[in-house]
């Protein structure tokens, strides 16, 4: 229940943090009170909207929410019960009657309204979300060619391997592609979506595809700081790319795409080693398995 | 295909809507209910059908192909009871208002004002610039959902979750049950399929585009509620609400960001149409509407056995209006 408390009290601070909504819906309140704002209908609105808020903003009654709630939506759902929207544009238009009825003059009207206008802009990021809004433009084009490609290149049914931006929309823009592990590696909230989960192996094939294209070699150090859901692989150990590839490949995988960055002369060494030759495909280098050929040998190798 | 559905999807959710009211509520559906109300609850009925035919799908293990062809029919017998009522209930009308040697023509509107104009040129403009932002259709917020996935891989495979939409790969574990009752990522699909457009058109673009007039719509039927018949201060009422929905465009979870990123989702819909209509719904007290909305929400988004976030607000409605009759009656009492 501590935790709970403390979740409620840290999404509020978090919520008032990342934009003014909140903290404007308080100043209307504040006015509404203050000057008696508003019919009886919009006094409803306006104080069963004060109330709702009450209950979001409290910690113990937003926990409550919380639990209400289910544990699959985070903090800032339970303020889905207050009309934010509904009571600021309310509480806006209330605001500009009553400065239409008083007495000051017209230009001191217009410079009201105008700063107005500018505290609301300012409440919030003007046009930049906290969030990382995905910019799907011209990164998902460049995939959306990656993936024809290597449609072509085979008849098979291809489990794809390939760094994260590959991944990221591999499914979504063609759904016959099957993929090694999916968004959830790295985007933890899809996991509530499945009881599927990834195991240490799929992980450190993720870490090592990652760090492969950064450092631009197949043997890579694994530094503190990494973006994957569950255990990590121990920080200043090293990752090596001939047996994580030979790994990928027992798991099924049929088409590996490499960073590019990768110099040429580590693709020799892959071409010895796995008996692949790697093509350039792109930005990528691909490692074209068969499944009953190369990967049955390369198992055997091993 | 696709554009003839977006343009028929809100006369058509507008006749489902009429014929329910008029069969819940006959007697005051001409007067107490604005068309924006017919349209919206007309919104719901199609997510139960959709919802419906889910289920059964579902339950029978049939293809999305079924599930389409399920839709369809149920559409059209509902579209086609929902003709028969309207005529019924116009031919009604016009029979009573000859009866009574009253006129049948609408009465005349008053003509907008200079400023009315004004605010409502500033509306459309600020919403029409929203309109062309989710149709650029470059940002959108992936980071909760998987919905594009899911559609994808319903129609490759034919099937609804046999496999990760993630991977493609057969789930081992499998997902929770509150999720598969679900019925938006196979309404998607059907759309899809009904209208042979790509996933990525109708969920990225056709749905928000949707959701946001809808959202526009729910904000009018409020706007009514509040300022009845005020017309200048429901412009106003709409140019604020569109420039907070820019505004609101911070962060995830705030309405704004959800219509202009996520418009497809079920939050988003719960959020910016189902909510503000809920409590324009609980403000005229039209308490015969609102278990429509409940059981539309339970359809969309994952609830507490059934009972979500609009359930709390009519309860939390219901017991604030009850506190406040209390103190009246108190305070007439000490009187």
């Amino acid at each position: 229940m501590r935790e709970l408390l403390r979740n409620a009290w840290m999404g509020w601070l978090a919520m008032s943090d990342r934009g003014k909504l909140g903290a404007l819906l308080l100043l209307i309140f504040l006015l509404a009170w203050l000057w008696k704002l508003g019919t009886k209908k919009q006094k409803e609105l306006i104080w069963f909207g004060a109330a709702l808020a009450g209950l979001c903003i409290l910690p113990l009654t937003a926990a409550c929410l919380m639990l209400y709630q289910t544990r699959f939506y985070d903090y800032e759902w339970i303020w889905t019960i207050v009309p934010v929207t509904g009571i600021l544009a309310c509480g806006g238009v209330l605001l500009l009657e009553r400065l239409e009825k008083s007495s000051c003059g017209k230009g001191k009207k217009l410079a009201i309204v105008g700063m107005g206008l500018a505290v609301l802009l300012l409440c919030g990021r003007l046009g930049n979300p906290r969030e990382a809004v995905q910019d799907v433009g011209a990164g998902r084009r460049e995939v959306a060619e990656v993936l024809e490609k290597l449609e072509q290149s085979t008849d098979d049914p291809i489990l794809l391997w390939a760094p994260k931006e590959v991944m990221e929309h591999a499914r979504s823009l063609d759904a016959n592609i099957m993929l090694l592990y999916g968004r959830n590696m790295w985007q933890e909230h899809l996991n509530a979506f499945s009881y599927d989960g990834y195991t240490q192996e799929h992980r450190d094939l993720y870490v090592w595809m990652q760090l492969a294209g950064a450092y631009q070699r197949l043997d890579v150090p694994v530094p503190a700081d990494l973006d994957v859901v569950g255990e990590t692989p121990t920080a200043g150990t090293t990752l090596e790319g001939i047996p994580c590839i030979r790994r990928a490949m027992e798991l099924g995988a049929t088409q590996i795409l490499l960073s590019g960055a990768i110099p040429e002369n580590y693709m020799d060494v892959l071409e010895q080693e796995l008996g692949i030759k790697p093509i350039r495909l792109g930005q990528y280098w691909l490692l074209s398995c068969d499944v009953r050929g190369e990967t049955a040998s390369v198992s055997r190798r091993k | 295909m696709l554009a003839l559905f977006a343009v028929m999807f809100f006369p058509l959710s507008w006749l489902l809507g009429n014929a329910l009211i008029l069969v819940l509520d006959r007697k005051k559906a001409r007067e107490e209910y604005f068309w924006e109300d017919r349209v919206l609850v007309g919104i719901f009925i199609l997510i139960g059908l959709a919802e419906g035919a889910h289920l059964g799908a579902l339950v029978c293990g049939q293809s999305v192909f079924a599930f389409t062809k399920l839709v369809a029919l149920l559409l059209i017998a509902a579209a086609g009871i929902s003709c028969v009522i309207t005529g019924v209930s116009i031919g009604l009308h016009v029979r009573s208002q000859k009866r009574a040697g009253a006129q049948t023509d609408a009465p005349s509107r008053e003509k907008r004002t200079t400023k009315e104009w004004v605010a409502l040129a500033v509306f459309l403009l600020l919403a029409g610039m929203q309109a062309f932002l989710i149709l650029k259709g470059t940002r959108i917020y992936l980071e909760y959902d998987e919905t594009l996935e899911t559609v994808t891989a319903f129609l490759r495979s034919g099937t609804m979750f046999t496999c990760n939409p993630l991977t493609g790969l057969p789930y081992e574990q499998g997902m929770p049950s509150r999720l598969k009752i679900l019925c938006l990522p196979s309404a998607f699909a059907g759309i899809c399929q009904a209208c042979n457009a790509s996933p990525e058109l109708v969920v990225w673009k056709m749905v928000p585009i949707l959701t946001l007039v809808a959202a526009y719509l729910a904000y009018r039927s409020l706007a009514r509620a509040l300022f009845s018949g005020r017309r200048f201060l429901e412009y106003l009422f709409f140019v604020l609400t569109a420039l907070l929905i820019f505004v609101g465009d911070y962060g995830y979870g705030m309405e704004g960001f959800g219509l202009l990123h996520a418009g497809f989702q079920g939050t988003t819909i719960r959020m910016a149409i189902m909510m503000p209509w809920l409590f324009g719904l609980c403000l005229r007290r039209k308490w015969r509407l609102v278990p429509l909305v409940l059981l539309a929400e339970a359809c969309i988004v994952w609830t507490l056995y059934g009972l979500g976030m609009g359930f709390l607000l009519v309860a939390a409605f219901l017991a604030l209006l009850c506190i406040q009759h209390a103190l009246q009656k108190r305070k007439e009492g000490s009187q």
